[in-house]
């Protein structure tokens, strides 16, 4: 039993100290990702969707509604821009199915043309 | 047993390795420490996970020769009791405590650790990692789980009777969930902090989580009070005293929580009241551990007292000093671009006041709960402050939120204009008011309970209208069939309509509460053998005293026939329980029913048979089991997976697009 | 747009002030003294005849209960004094749990009856030591 406990905590030591045998490496990147872009699209893209679905149901009233998704347009933009923007650098359309290599150059790519991050 | 013991002092060795190395990692840029930490949260877990698994084995295969298992099992206790005997008491409860914790944070580093897309990873691990050391070290140095008895034993004391219900079983580990759940978003809102990256990422990356705390922490509260009622014996559910109000105040900051960072959301306010309520909500779990545990402030429930709650005191202080710190150095950064609210009707200014009235019921409940360290302080002389005073200036609250839970619906983001609220009120208002005869032929006519019944339907009839509604907009604008409409409405929208179920739910636990607060009815009896008595439109009959011999206690219990209305329901036998090694328990007996619950209590007997017995009519107090489940059936309805109307989006996004196309033009 | 902002605060003041009353009301009503059986005594003459919250021991051999009347007795000193003044409380009911158990704590909370004497009781709160930790080592 002590033997058995020994053994496992010097495997954990083993396992947790493993890293320190590689190089120095710095694996995060500091700026957006198509899928951050994405996901931000599809969020005012959903918000208006909202607002349709609140006018549908009557709380709000016609000129209410056309102004606030004026509003949320405007808020939606920016990703939606920069998606196609990237996408058609590429060479791609927005319904294909994109690979993992692919993707990682689309986000070499965001890193180039922004340098900084998206959201916030 | 040694292993449990070696596991925990391991334990703190990697979590030191762990601060170490992210200090490291994020100071030097190197990503082996910060692997190397990720590595090392996860390994505390699996030895976490190992001591907790060796106390539970004591505890099955009775190793009196720990302490703490001596303390709270004994042999002939039911194998069930035996396994939660690891949270009966509170060593093992802190040891449960750092378990949840260790396995939170193994959670959290699994979730994300391959999301190399921005540096938050190991500015949360830090937080999660520093409260695991404050446990770990309570752990080793002051609160020891395997800490072995200083005489032999061949049996334990035993659990306490009262504490051999369902109720108690599972309401430390439900409250102690949601505590340790508040622990993550804490987490994330400080590493969010420290970094800079002020959006509304934290929170949706912990939404989840704080969802799941919610929940337990509201189930730990319903448990306690469900133990409380059978338990007791007093008949009631709650009684505001500092224990119960310890962990009722990091839920109404948690509640606030819920509802601000919709805000933020969807509108981006609110960033820096965000932060201080997830702040708040971790600082009262913290703090209403301090007050249990210490013993400072007198309580029927009185915990043994010790000073691991001065330890926690100062946890406290250490927290709140960095958290209002923190926010304080992001303050200019967190004030730019916070869009304010534009209107008194919307839907985000019911939002606002929601929040003010929870904080507000917080205040007045941390203040009823603190007075008599106040007074004793400035005046010399301890003044307690009881239930009246929490009735008082939490009722009117509370009447408020229900309020704005039947308008918020009804108005919509940003602006609202009066005369669509208008509109939307008639149906609502009108059905409400036709209500009130009804509540005054019930015998319900005071000023206050009233306004909790008619305000009650009030809320149920709007909330019943958005399903209507929402289902109708579906029939009418796209031809679907209504049940088809209605499946696709609740599916679609499931925060929404998840969030509308919770609030069905808390109006019946408003109207359970109320109910039993203002129509409570209790009377003592002298009986002798086979004499009757009507309460209200019960018929009660005496009809016997028995004594049992049990394995661990005798019982003298009085069996009474129930009749309502004339009609025989049953046998009650509410009992008194002598057990061998612990004090005697009064077992109350309860009929429990829709409309209401009868509560037998026996206080006491003599030579000839005759009893006492106390009669308490609760009326609508199972409403408030019923609506516990009504709100975690929301919660989960709310959490699982939407569906995303692609369809629609589809439309919206050529939309945007065109518009795109015609700014270029310009 | 600045009307709307001041309906806003004005009505969050609105509700701050309704709850600093309340507060105050609640406060007049819900709070007690909270004191020792000798402090009672000691305060007992410049203390009105409204509710008070009584903390002490029950001394052994004091209790009475009446089952036919329902009515319980008892006299209650100071925890740790020795020659401490007693106090005879009344109250009509079921006498709470472990009542009778060796060195419970009590509080009772109900008005004195100066004529009588006697404490009336309209709440009794039974503190018992070892009800959730165990303390010492008692096998």
């Amino acid at each position: 039993m002590v033997i058995l406990f020994f053994i496992l905590i010097s495997a954990s030591l083993a396992y947790i100290l493993l890293p320190l045998a590689g190089e120095n490496y710095w694996p995060f990147v500091s700026g957006g990702t198509l899928a951050g872009i994405q996901t931000e699209k599809k969020e005012g893209v959903q918000a208006i969707s909202d607002i349709d679905f609140e006018f549908e149901m009557g709380k709000l009233t016609e000129e209410d509604h056309a102004s606030t998704r004026e509003y949320l347009k405007r808020q939606a933009l920016p990703a939606l821009k920069m998606e196609r923007d990237l996408l058609n650098r590429m060479g791609l359309n927005p319904r294909q199915e994109i690979s993992k290599k692919l993707k990682q150059d689309i986000n070499k790519e965001v890193l180039r043309i922004c340098g900084k991050k998206l959201s916030s | 047993m040694d292993f449990g013991r070696y596991s925990l002092l391991f334990s703190l060795i990697l979590a030191i390795f762990v601060a170490i190395g992210l200090t490291a990692g994020l100071r030097k840029k190197d990503g082996r420490f910060i692997d190397l930490s990720y590595r090392g949260a996860k390994a505390i877990f699996v030895f976490l996970t190992f001591a907790t698994s060796i106390l539970i084995y004591a505890f099955i295969t009775d190793d009196f020769r720990i302490e703490y298992v001596a303390a709270y099992s004994e042999r002939s206790l039911p194998l069930f009791y035996k396994i939660t005997g690891l949270w009966a008491g509170q060593k093992g409860s802190l040891l449960f405590w750092g378990w949840l914790l260790s396995l939170f944070t193994f959670i959290t580093v699994k979730r994300d650790e391959k999301n190399l897309n921005t540096l938050f990873l190991p500015y949360v691990l830090v937080f999660l990692n520093l409260t695991l050391i404050f446990f770990l070290v309570l752990l080793n140095f002051v609160t020891p789980p395997f800490e072995l008895a200083p005489i032999f034993r061949s049996d334990g004391n035993g659990l306490n009777p009262m504490l051999q219900n369902p109720g108690m079983v599972f309401h430390p580990p439900t409250l102690y969930l949601g505590y340790v759940g508040f622990t993550v978003p804490f987490a994330f809102a400080m590493a969010a902090l420290v970094t800079g990256d002020l959006g509304d990422w934290w929170i949706k990356k912990t939404r989840a989580w704080i969802l799941f705390s919610w929940v337990f922490l509201t189930l730990g509260i319903i448990f306690g009070g469900w133990w409380a009622y059978k338990e007791l014996g007093w008949g009631g559910v709650w009684a505001w005293d500092p224990v119960e109000n310890s962990s009722f105040m990091p839920w109404l900051t948690a509640t606030a929580f819920l509802h601000s960072i919709i805000i933020q959301e969807k509108r981006g306010m609110l960033k820096i009241w965000n932060l201080v309520l997830i702040l708040l909500t971790f600082s009262l779990c913290i703090f209403g551990t301090f007050i249990t545990r210490s013993g400072i402030i007198s309580s029927v429930h009185a915990f043994g007292q010790s000073p691991v709650g001065f330890v926690f005191l100062g946890f406290l202080f250490v927290t709140l000093a960095t958290g209002i710190y923190l926010i304080w150095t992001r303050y200019d950064q967190l004030k730019e671009k916070n869009p304010r609210i534009e209107a008194f009707l919307s839907r985000e200014s019911t939002f606002l006041y929601n929040n003010i009235i929870l904080v507000g019921i917080c205040f007045a409940t941390f203040w009823g709960t603190i007075f008599p360290l106040i007074s004793e302080a400035v005046k010399g002389v301890k003044i307690s402050v009881g239930p009246p005073f929490f009735n008082t200036i939490n009722s009117p609250l509370f009447l408020l939120l229900l309020l704005l839970m039947a308008l918020s619906p009804l108005l919509g983001w940003r602006k609202t204009s009066p005369k669509g609220i208008l509109k939307n009120l008639v149906v609502p208002v009108s059905l409400t008011t036709v209500s009130l005869p009804l509540l005054y032929i019930s015998g319900i006519r005071e000023f206050m309970p009233v306004f909790f019944y008619s305000l009650s339907v009030f809320v149920i009839v709007t909330l019943m209208r958005e399903f209507y509604l929402g289902t109708k907009a579906g029939v009418k604008n796209h031809g679907r069939g209504w049940l088809a409409s209605f499946r696709r409405l609740v599916s679609i929208n499931r925060r929404r309509y998840g969030g509308f179920i919770v609030h069905i739910g808390m109006v019946f636990i408003v109207l359970g509460l109320a109910s039993y607060g203002y129509y409570q009815y209790k009377e003592d009896f002298g009986l002798v053998k086979g004499q009757e008595v009507t309460v209200k439109n019960y018929r009660l009959k005496y009809v016997d005293l028995t004594n049992l011999d049990r394995w661990n206690y005798e019982s003298v219990g009085s069996l009474i026939e129930v009749y309502k209305s004339g009609e025989f329901k049953g046998t009650l036998k509410p009992e008194k329980r002598f057990y061998k090694k612990q004090e005697p328990t009064t077992e109350v007996a309860i009929m429990s029913g829709i409309s209401e619950d009868l509560y037998l209590i026996l206080g006491g007997w003599n030579g000839d048979g005759s009893i006492t017995l106390t009669v308490v009519i609760n009326p609508l107090l199972s409403w408030i089991w019923t609506g516990t489940g009504v709100v975690v059936f929301g919660i989960v309805w709310a959490v699982l997976p939407t569906r995303r109307r692609e369809d629609g989006i589809d439309v919206i996004e050529k939309e945007v697009i065109m518009r795109l196309k015609g700014i270029g033009a310009e | 747009m600045r009307g709307r902002q001041a309906t806003i605060v004005f009505s969050v003041l609105l509700i701050l002030l309704a709850f600093i009353y309340l507060g105050f009301l609640g406060m007049k009503e819900g709070s007690m003294y909270y004191l020792e059986v000798s402090e009672f005594f000691a305060r007992l003459d410049d203390m009105g005849d409204g509710k008070v919250r009584v903390n002490g021991r029950i001394i052994p051999g004091s209790l009475n209960y009446n089952t036919d009347t329902l009515n319980l007795s008892f006299d209650l000193k100071d925890k740790d004094l020795e020659d401490a003044p007693r106090l005879n409380v009344v109250y009509r009911g079921s006498p709470p749990d472990m009542l009778e158990q060796e060195g419970v704590t009590l509080v009772a909370e109900g008005s004195y009856n100066r004529e009588k004497g006697v404490f009336e009781a309209k709440k009794l709160l039974v503190k018992c030591p070892s009800k959730y930790e165990k303390k010492g080592d008692e096998v």
